[in-house]
């Protein structure tokens, strides 16, 4: 009898994380405030912020708290395609259950993206609260939101970010510790993707090095299509770069995904940590 | 074809050390060798055994035979699988027992761990529950619906027994599966695997269990620094490598010199006093080598010499007492 190596296993790990998580029962009712205080903290700084002082946000609708609202909702996937896939391996290893996984048919690529699944729904049930509340509560201004459009961004984005994270998770597989891609993907993008203010507002010099950040294409398209409800086709531009870079990060995910797994099992190192 | 194969194998591990290393000799490239040309074969339903000391090469074989490491050189193949070339092919073949205490999920009990890799394993929900309950009972694991994290050194290893033990994969490899057991869920434990075995079923173990692997394995294999140094049943590797038997001989008031007259005896290899002559008991140890006196005709022999004999023990030749040698180097 040939084995299904995909079948069941995806739920398996979801139901396995979800029971870990709510376990720790004070972490999990903390993380749920943590939205509610971010909120606020934005709300406020925002009504700091005048906007008719600001030019810099007139392409996005005019209203910071909006605008950084967005940013902190969506660099909430980078961190998780990031940091998931190489977390999750550095906690098997500590916990000395990764060569217990792949000591069964489960394919490695299947066990990587199976163990992702439940840090994907907590962003994604993040991003909803953060914008249900944000609507409800604190006056976030969506005009006509080009929703198809902004799933279509938000998917390149998780794509994207999770194959920089399936890079980083292969580092770690290797190197145990240190996880250049992360540091580099996690600081520049913050300060330079456009998380809490336009890259506009960047010197040209710097505004050049944003450009190559995928982050960068990723806030744009979901601001413009959320925030302004422009169409696919005024966003060509942004939808390219992330294709792009989307289709580069894949290749190179698996790539180093394939090498690293590969030199574990030849030096010996799958559970070392 | 075999269940299990060994074909050539060595494993060479690369040494990787810190900075300090790094900057001291920054062209130097360390390794260690855990396994050196090491061939064996197993049949379906055999139990066979690999001893040694530590760092002899045991989990690495393991290992390899599981398809968590690569061999350096050499084929290892499960059921004619090449387990480098085809690892989930030959993973969805075996159950593999580790010898860490870890490698379950704290926060989980023991039953929603085994659901998660009988998961992982293909079976069914109900084939997850019915293995569950079967193994619980066997292995006595009462505590199976308690948190990980509260389990005993000895119920974390039955936990990991039962892991192995789920499904129906026709080569168990165990390493260590008794360590921590108490005497009676290992004993229950090793006629479950001798009962398996009887079902076709191959059974590979690592362990330190002299005792236990005596009772159930067809066939020992012995390991030291990643040599393969003997392989057969108890009983021919004992032959092979002349394990003196051994006989602890207790008198009552004996003179100084006591023992001089059994150094003349043919057969006799040492002669150990063990105690100064005014103690009131001495003892002394009586190591037989072969050719000579049969141990039963020494036993008599000696209570015929010794009217106030108040001990004497014969020990026959030992895996203890081979392992022992191989593990000073004195068999290589």
């Amino acid at each position: 009898m040939m084995l299904d190596p995909v079948r069941g296993r995806p739920w398996a790990f979801l139901r396995k994380d979800l029971q870990v998580a709510t376990s720790y029962r004070l972490a999990f009712v903390l993380q749920l405030f943590g939205i509610a205080l971010t909120l606020a903290l934005f709300y406020f700084l925002a009504r700091l912020i005048d906007t008719t002082m600001n030019p810099y946000l007139d392409r996005y609708g005019g209203d910071y708290f909006s605008f950084v609202l967005i940013g902190v909702a969506v660099s909430n996937y980078l961190s998780t395609g990031l940091n998931a896939f190489a977390s999750r391996i550095r906690d098997e290893q500590v916990l000395g259950t990764l060569e217990a996984i792949l000591s069964t048919p489960t394919r490695f690529s299947t066990y990587l993206l199976s163990s992702a699944i439940w840090n994907f729904l907590w962003a994604s049930f993040t991003i909803v609260i953060y914008l249900v509340f944000g609507v409800l509560f604190f006056d976030l201004k969506m005009v006509n939101p080009n929703l198809p459009v902004a799933l279509l961004f938000l998917s390149l984005t998780v794509i994207a970010f999770s194959s920089l994270g399936i890079l980083a998770a292969s580092f770690i597989l290797v190197m145990k510790r240190g996880n250049p891609v992360n540091w580099v993907f996690t600081s520049l993008s913050r300060l330079l993707g456009g998380v809490y203010f336009p890259v506009s507002v960047l010197p040209v010099w710097l505004q050049k090095a944003a450009f190559l950040l995928p982050l960068t294409y990723s806030l744009e398209g979901m601001r413009m299509a959320l925030l302004t409800g422009v169409a696919l086709a005024d966003l060509k531009k942004e939808l390219l770069a992330l294709v792009v870079f989307t289709a580069a990060a894949l290749f190179f995910g698996i790539l180093s995904a394939r090498f690293a797994i590969r030199r574990a099992r030849r030096d010996g190192t799958l559970g070392q940590y | 074809m075999h269940a299990a194969e060994f074909i050539h194998v060595s494993k060479t591990y690369p040494i990787r050390g810190g900075l300090d290393r790094l900057f001291r000799n920054p062209f130097r490239r360390e390794s260690l060798v855990a396994l050196s040309d090491v061939s064996f074969s197993v049949d379906s339903g055999e139990v066979v055994a690999l001893l040694g000391p530590n760092g002899s090469g045991k989990s690495t074989a393991l290992k390899i035979l599981a398809s968590l490491i690569l061999p350096t050189a050499g084929i290892a193949r499960i059921e004619g699988r090449d387990t480098s070339k085809e690892s989930l092919a030959t993973r969805g073949r075996i159950g593999y027992c580790m010898a860490e205490e870890r490698s379950f999920y704290f926060r989980l009990s023991g039953r929603q761990n085994l659901r998660f890799f009988g998961k992982l394993r293909g079976l069914s929900d109900a084939r997850i529950e019915r293995d569950i309950d079967d193994l619980a009972a066997l292995l006595a694991l009462d505590e199976v619906d308690e948190r990980f994290m509260t389990y005993s050194t000895g119920t974390r290893q039955k936990l990991s027994v039962a892991r192995s033990l789920m499904g129906d994969q026709p080569v168990l490899l165990l390493d260590e599966p008794t360590r921590g057991l108490d005497p009676y869920t290992s004993s229950l434990f090793l006629e479950r695997l001798r009962l398996i075995a009887s079902t076709g079923k191959t059974v590979i173990l690592a362990s330190h269990d002299l005792g236990a692997v005596d009772r159930i394995a067809d066939r020992l294999i012995f390991l030291h620094k990643g040599e393969m140094l003997a392989e057969g049943s108890s009983e021919e590797v004992l032959n092979r490598f002349d394990v003196p038997s051994e006989i602890e001989l207790e008198v009552a008031g004996a003179k100084e010199g006591w023992t001089a007259p059994l150094k003349e005896v043919p057969g006799i290899d040492l002669v150990e006093e063990k105690s100064a002559p005014g103690e009131g008991a001495s003892r002394c140890r009586i190591v037989l080598g072969g050719g000579g006196i049969e141990p039963d005709e020494l036993l008599r022999l000696l209570r015929g010499r010794f009217r106030t004999v108040s001990r004497l023990s014969l020990r026959k030749g030992s895996l203890e007492e081979l392992y022992k040698r191989f593990s000073r180097g004195e068999e290589t």
